[in-house]
């Protein structure tokens, strides 16, 4: 066998080679939701590789593909992470923020047309518009079950666009309020959330998502087992591990994976850019979707709210409050928002996932 | 003629977008309801 003939590398590998280095140059340089992009950007290489042994029937990369991902099992388990990361405290003391987490799930659903007038069949359709959910699991887990054959670009998109929440939103926020809005100060009288409030708490939304879309169950309910975990007081070492170890490993392998899935052949098409360009509309769509019910909603209310957090709706926990606060303490130094952007940003984050199982009871 | 991928895409968008904030009505709803019933438990 002629190893030479090993460098005849066909150009789109090269290019995916290409690629992989710009997903672990964002990763590293910039930043960029590091602990995906990275694996993702090294598992596209060694997917490239010509021949690689990494792929194929005993290829590590596929057996871990097999394992975790052809089965929403991955997706799943990080949601028993993220549950014990979050504090749905500021959500508990201000419930009407339930309703901007909702709203902000606009970019999903108009996506989802807007994908399938550009010709995408409706199972394509969905995955791409679920990338508005701005949540990585979610969208990985709906397009694993519908359109597997894009999960590489939808992968990318969804955490990419995560990850440029502070560039994406900041303008659309700008375009959609006046200064005088943008300066509605936020009463953060604070009020304690009893214990058995909290533990109660996730129990009653695993079953109320359930009863309303019950293929929520498998994410809403990882979701909810992660913070009953948390917040039972009694499980702090299931907690830790939770939040950490499961969700590295996991986090790791699952990067790592869908980097296997992007080979040339399956990434550099017309599709792709058009993924990436919708994941765009798609959180622009869901920014704009917070902002203008925050506006409609003030005209029925006494006592106003801010309309910059309808933004921090999306699930893209915690970037989104944290550019909405930032925001407010421009326009006015003395304007704390985090407490109420917080609460729509962990909202957001059951919302995502009840939308997109809720588009996925529609359509299965 | 229109699609049946956007045909389906719209129908996803009526049914869909409405449900999710019906489903967060009976969030709020729960969530007021606990909290109430923990500060009448205070209260007492």
């Amino acid at each position: 066998m002629n190893l030479l003939s090993n460098f005849l590398i066909p150009v789109g590998n090269l290019i995916m080679f290409a690629i992989g280095g710009v997903l672990i140059f964002l990763a590293i340089k910039k930043q960029y939701e590091p602990m995906l992009l990275l694996p993702i950007g090294f598992g596209a290489i060694l997917t490239n590789i010509p021949g690689s042994s990494a792929i194929g029937e005993h290829g590590v990369l596929t057996i871990l593909y097999e394992a975790g991902i052809a089965n929403e099992l991955f997706p799943a388990l990080i949601f028993i992470g993220i549950g014990a990361m979050i504090d749905f405290g500021p959500l508990l003391q201000k419930p009407v923020m339930f309703f901007y987490g909702a709203a902000a799930q606009l970019g999903i659903f108009l996506t989802i047309i807007v994908a399938a007038l550009l010709g995408f069949d409706i199972r394509e359709a969905i995955s791409i518009g679920i990338i508005g959910t701005a949540d990585g699991p979610t969208s990985i887990y709906v397009a694993s079950r519908l359109a597997i054959h894009m999960l590489g670009p939808i992968s990318v998109a969804a955490y990419s666009y995560m990850a440029l929440v502070p560039v994406v939103q900041p303008p659309i926020i700008k375009l959609l309020t006046t200064k005088e809005e943008r300066r509605i100060r936020m009463d953060n009288r604070t009020e304690k959330v009893p214990k058995h409030v909290r533990i109660l708490f996730p129990i009653l939304v695993t079953l109320l998502a359930g009863i309303i879309a019950p293929v929520s169950v498998a994410l809403i309910g990882m979701l909810m087992f992660g913070n009953l975990i948390r917040e039972s007081g009694v499980l702090n070492k299931l907690s830790n591990a939770a939040q950490n170890e499961l969700s590295n490993i996991i986090t790791l392998f699952l990067g790592i994976a869908i980097g296997s899935t992007m080979t040339a052949s399956a990434f550099l098409n017309q599709s792709t850019l058009l993924i990436l360009l919708m994941g765009l509309v798609a959180f622009i769509l869901d920014t704009m979707g917070g902002i203008l019910f925050a506006k409609t909603f003030n005209l029925f209310r006494k006592q106003k709210i801010n309309p910059m957090i309808g933004a921090a709706g999306i699930s893209a926990f915690p970037m989104s409050a944290r550019v909405v606060h930032r925001m407010g303490l421009e326009e006015d130094p003395n304007n704390f928002l985090i407490m109420y952007a917080t609460g729509a940003n962990v909202a957001g984050q059951i919302g995502s996932v009840l939308a997109g199982s809720i588009v996925l009871a529609l359509f299965l | 003629m229109m699609s049946e991928a956007v045909s389906k895409s719209i129908m996803i968008f009526l049914e869909g977008y409405p449900t999710t904030f019906l489903a967060t009505i009976a969030f709020f709803i729960m969530i007021k309801l606990l909290m109430k019933s923990a500060s009448r438990k205070n209260d007492e």
